[in-house]
């Protein structure tokens, strides 16, 4: 039988459901350095465009505003998301939220796991933080991909979804 | 049976491989028009010589390919899996376990018919490059590879089942569409007027070219008209009207009849079967404990014949999101018994039990945000313009049809579970079911836009192998029931079944 504890299906929802966990704070700061690099690149970019003389229709100070204000917002976005960002595990399903304004769940019932993976790119290296992937059969619009979570935690949500894999085969 | 030894296909794969490489090119021609263009550049420029030079080199090149590719195609029929070499360049070996084959399909295109050879496709679940595609095999080796992978999946010692009937043997036969079926199906179909649009938008990029006045449609109807006297005028172009209706539903009919002649659906202990095609010749099996979704359309026009056509889905790869067998026309006599044979029967009360419980403020929102707000854009700016009374009268129309169209696919909304299955409805005009059983649930979806959390609202995505049902506006009491009902099924039910 399903073990439908500690969170009940009503409770997905809700901002202030109990057993939601939130991501490891060094996401956020992958998020900011990320955005941050891409802010430094556009502008490296459009620096080396004007430099070169380029004829461009907008003024230098102008395109550097317009990429201080994208990655302003960008920052703004990285913090209030990763707010309304949460996983939660029961014996049965794994389920991940996110989205500030569109707020999704995703419930994927563990017996129907195909297998699991964990991956770090160059940053979350560096960060300590791992991706934990869940694969479901079919065309891929039932996996679930939980980002910004601690190498150790992880790990433990692999192991144990790779257990109720075995179980239910 | 030729068993443990390796085996070339027939060189009729050839076309099969000319075809493969044909499409390759097409699919990367900014890659290969760069060696030409460096060829052409490099001699001197573009002229018709070299061009044709350039052209034969490359069909060369492609023949080459392709026979290559032939001779270096090998298969072995193993006692549990089948083992395929191939490639040019790069060479692969894929072992495919019979156990693990989903389906095994063929086609036969009219070459193939007279040289009594057929195309093999051999389709595997899972998220991999896992399907084996075998060109021209005799027939012999087909009816082996299908014996082997009927044995593997019955789990008969191979050694004892050398007589063991193949599965066309003991099938029964469902469905078989006769001539007058296959006009219903044309007549209901509406990829003639897909072509039509296609069509138009060609000739409409065409008609911006300097071409001579005598290619214009416009210009020969046009002259054909004013060849007749004033009153005849507004006849002649319903005559217009009515003749490219009729030759829209003509060609409808053709393409039915081509990819639907001699229709034919059989079913045995384990597989569903079809056979179809006038020109190319189709057989495809699904197994019955492999299928993961049925979806279910019925059309205005279908209505009125009182057929409706059927899709049923098995879990697909990594290239196809699922791989489905279709069936054109049912009517309800062989859709009760499909829905037996694919273990959905619940399906024809649930029917009676699908009320729209999606909330109206769907009706209300879809008309504001699709309707209102461009109206509103539309009269902004035509104000300036001097042109507030046209623009008035288009947003009106606009406005109606918004609110009719979202109205009526409001009223088709809906989804429910049964104690064993889970089922969908939408729709405007035509109805399309999607259902599938609960304990297939491979995950659930909820979403909630601000709008939705303030009135309690989701919107419900249940995702099967073979597709997703998803609703949206459902009340929130609704939908977790819904959620825990198909999550309850598949956390007690095992893998793939």
């Amino acid at each position: 039988m399903r073990d439908t504890s500690p969170v009940t299906i009503s409770e997905l929802i809700p901002e202030a459901a109990a057993d939601w966990q939130s991501l490891a704070n060094g996401h956020v700061r992958e998020m900011v350095i990320s955005r941050t690099i891409v802010a430094t690149v556009s502008s490296a970019i459009f620096g080396v465009i004007h430099y070169l003389g380029v004829d461009s229709s907008l003024p230098m100070w102008m395109g550097f505003a317009v990429i201080a204000s994208v990655y302003g917002l960008s920052v703004w976005h990285a913090f209030k998301s990763f707010k309304h960002k949460g996983y939660a595990l029961r014996n049965s399903e794994i389920l991940y939220r996110h989205g500030i304004w569109w707020r999704s769940a995703t419930i994927i019932p563990l017996s129907r796991a195909q297998h699991v993976e964990t991956e770090r790119g160059p940053l979350e290296r560096q960060l300590g933080l791992a991706k934990l992937k869940v694969f479901t059969a079919g065309s891929g619009a039932g996996d679930l991909e939980i980002p910004g979570l601690e190498l150790g935690e992880a790990e433990r949500l692999r192991a144990f979804v790779v257990k109720r894999i075995e179980e239910t085969v | 049976m030729s068993q443990q030894s390796w085996q070339r296909v027939s060189p009729f794969a050839v076309i099969f491989f000319l075809g493969q490489a044909l499409t390759m090119i097409l699919k990367n021609l900014w890659q290969a028009a760069l060696p030409a263009g460096a060829f052409l550049f490099s001699t001197g420029g573009i002229t018709t010589e070299r061009l044709s030079y350039l052209a034969a080199v490359g069909f060369a090149v492609t023949v080459v390919y392709a026979v290559a590719a032939w001779w270096n195609t090998r298969f072995q029929l193993a006692a549990t899996e089948i083992i395929l070499k191939s490639g040019v360049f790069n060479r692969r070996q894929l072992n495919l376990e019979y156990a693990n084959v989903q389906s095994v399909n063929e086609t036969q295109n009219v070459i193939y018919r007279l040289s009594n050879v057929v195309d093999v496709q051999l389709d595997s679940p899972g998220s991999g490059d896992r399907e084996v595609k075998l060109p021209a095999l005799k027939p012999a080796v087909v009816r082996d590879i299908r014996r082997l992978v009927e044995q593997q999946k019955a789990h008969v010692d191979l050694s004892e089942s050398e007589d063991l009937a193949l599965p066309e043997d003991r099938s029964e036969r469902v469905l078989r569409l006769n001539f007058a079926d296959l006009i219903r199906i044309g007549l209901s179909s509406n990829r003639a007027v897909v072509f039509l649009a296609i069509l138009g938008s060609a000739y409409g990029a065409l008609a911006t070219q300097d071409l001579p006045v005598s290619f214009s449609i416009d210009y020969w109807i046009g002259r054909w008209v004013r060849s007749l006297p004033e009153a005849q005028w507004g006849p002649a172009i319903a005559l217009i009207v009515l003749a490219v209706i009729v030759g829209l539903m003509l060609l409808s009919v053709i393409g039915a009849i081509i990819r639907f002649y001699g229709f034919e659906l059989f079913r045995d202990a384990s597989t569903l079967r079809t056979r179809a095609g006038l020109l190319t010749r189709y057989t495809q099996a699904l197994a019955l404990v492999k299928i993961q979704m049925l979806s279910i359309q019925r059309g205005l026009l279908q209505q009125l014949f009182g057929i409706a056509s059927l899709k049923i889905s098995q879990i697909g790869s990594a290239k196809q999101a699922s791989t489905s067998m279709q069936i054109p026309a049912v009517n309800s006599d062989h859709r009760g018994q499909l829905l037996d044979d694919v273990g959905m029967r619940p399906f024809e009360a649930a029917l009676h039990q699908l009320i729209p419980r999606v909330s109206f403020r769907l009706v209300i929102t879809r008309t504001v945000v699709i309707g209102v707000l461009p109206a509103a854009l539309l009269i902004a700016l035509a104000v300036p313009e001097g042109q507030t009374w046209e623009a008035l009268q288009v947003a009106a129309v606009w406005l109606s049809l918004v609110t009719v169209q979202a109205y009526l696919s409001w009223r088709k909304l809906g989804m429910l579970t049964t104690n064993k299955l889970l089922v969908g409805r939408r729709g405007t005009l035509a109805t399309y079911w999607r259902l599938f059983e609960n304990h297939k649930t491979q995950a659930i979806h909820i979403k909630q836009s601000p709008f939705q959390r303030r009135r309690g609202l989701v919107t419900l995505g249940v995702t099967s192998a073979a597709g997703r049902i998803r609703v949206p506006y459902l009340k929130r009491d609704d939908a977790d029931e819904i959620a825990r009902d198909c999550l309850e099924a598949a956390s007690s039910a095992t893998k793939w079944r």
